[in-house]
């Protein structure tokens, strides 16, 4: 019968350099820096824009959108708030929309939603985001800070192409990188960007872009997306 | 654990919250396997949404949701390492270890994080001795060693036999005793100025 080995860290009868710099191994990885909100509205950018291609993903999406809009609302006020002790609670009420059958995703993802009118929201701010549109968003919600508002236009980006209107994606995506240059979510407007072009007539010069976007980022949560669209 | 890929299981912890709570988490222990640090970020977010893709965490009293990201971020390393080792140059400094005239160089001692020059040695030497285990063995070293896990669960996170985890651990140890034993009597890295 195997029985564990004492760990090196608790073995004292071990030479002290070795422990001791095992031990410095591991606390230096957990120093190096790591921006969590950032990494969280990439994280819910490249769910929520995943859905955005291919007719196919509009199954569902219809039940799922006020849930979606009510995560840019969390997402927005978590932002904005610093990500104060009530986050945990708001992210609960995240969802994200299904995804293209290739994707396989689930249709929603949801656990206990809590009921808007219980949600530190602003009303309107509530009210714009349940019906899916972002454009109506309360200023202050829209421009609590850089990364909510990066990802807020995103999310219109996403909500013009899912409406069929991608010049009105491309458009905001325009201003967006005029806007944000450098910003955080650079990767998942370029490739909305590629999405809305493709929609709009321009499959050539989509299908050019989202090979060089592949070659640029191989490994991107977006690349996925744009495989989908050289098939 | 949950397995499956097609639907969100009642109960699921939406993959937003397991991101605040676990992503920091992760992203130490990626680089504790041996992921690049520049690389770092885009495996964290492949974990989680491959987590996504999942349905979420459902706490199901066999795993704890950290141990469930693990899993996963062990397989998406391994992904990532055997998509770079296909690829001509791009990715190659993935926790790998250059063999060169038979002394063993840790490829990427330089960019682990904070590092300060009275220390630069001695991390140096710890990193060697991990880059002597193949991904493998590293995995199941710096989850038993550095991340406290039982041999039950790892066997669970790499999806081996539990007897096979306990020879791979001794192996792995071995070899880390070794490559650390070694670097202490010789300088490890020669390299031209930068």
């Amino acid at each position: 019968m195997n029985q564990p080995p004492k760990r090196l860290l608790q073995d004292t009868s071990l030479d002290p350099a070795l422990r001791g710099e095992l031990s410095e191994f591991g606390q230096h990885c957990d120093a190096a820096p790591f921006d969590l909100n950032a990494g969280l509205a990439r994280f819910e950018a490249t769910a929520a824009a995943m859905p955005a291609v291919g007719a196919s993903a509009a199954a569902g999406a219809g039940a799922a959108k006020g849930a979606a809009g009510m995560g840019v609302v969390a997402k927005l006020l978590l932002a904005g708030a610093g990500l104060s002790a009530g986050a945990g609670a708001l992210v609960w009420g995240l969802s994200f929309e299904p995804s293209p059958p290739t994707q396989q995703m689930p249709a929603q993802i949801e656990l206990q939603k809590p009921d808007a009118s219980q949600l530190p929201v602003q009303p309107e701010a509530a009210v714009a985001a349940q019906k899916g549109n972002a454009a109506e968003l309360p200023s202050h919600a829209q421009s609590a800070d850089p990364l909510a508002a990066e990802l807020a236009l995103l999310r219109k980006a996403r909500a013009a192409l899912q409406s069929k209107q991608p010049k009105k994606a491309l458009q905001l995506l325009r201003r967006g990188e005029a806007r944000f240059r450098g910003g955080s979510l650079v990767q998942e407007r370029e490739a909305l960007r590629i999405i809305a072009s493709f929609r709009s007539g321009k499959k050539s010069s989509a299908r050019k872009d989202a090979r060089a976007f592949l070659k640029a980022h191989p490994e991107s949560p977006m690349a996925s997306r744009m495989r989908h669209l050289l098939r | 654990m949950p397995k499956s890929e097609t639907s969100s299981p009642p109960g699921a912890i939406p993959t937003a919250l397991l991101f605040r709570h676990h992503a920091s988490f992760i992203a130490a222990f990626l680089l504790r396997l041996g992921a690049h640090p520049d690389e770092r970020d885009d495996l964290v977010q492949e974990v989680f949404m491959t987590a996504h893709r999942r349905g979420g965490f459902v706490d199901d009293g066999r795993a704890k949701a950290s141990t469930w990201l693990c899993s996963i971020a062990v397989k998406v390393l391994a992904n990532h390492r055997r998509k770079a080792s296909r690829r001509p140059q791009a990715a190659q400094s993935v926790g790998t270890t250059d063999v060169s005239e038979g002394q063993m160089v840790p490829q990427d001692a330089t960019s682990l994080p904070d590092q300060r020059a009275e220390d630069r040695q001695s991390l140096s030497r710890a990193h060697a001795a991990m880059n002597a285990l193949s991904p493998d063995l590293r995995a199941i070293f710096v989850l038993y060693e550095l991340e406290g896990e039982s041999c039950v669960d790892i066997a669970d996170i790499v999806e081996i036999p539990v007897g096979t985890v306990y020879s791979r651990l001794h192996q792995a140890r071995k070899l880390f005793k070794s490559a650390f034993a070694k670097s202490a009597r010789r300088p490890l890295v020669q390299r031209s100025n930068p």
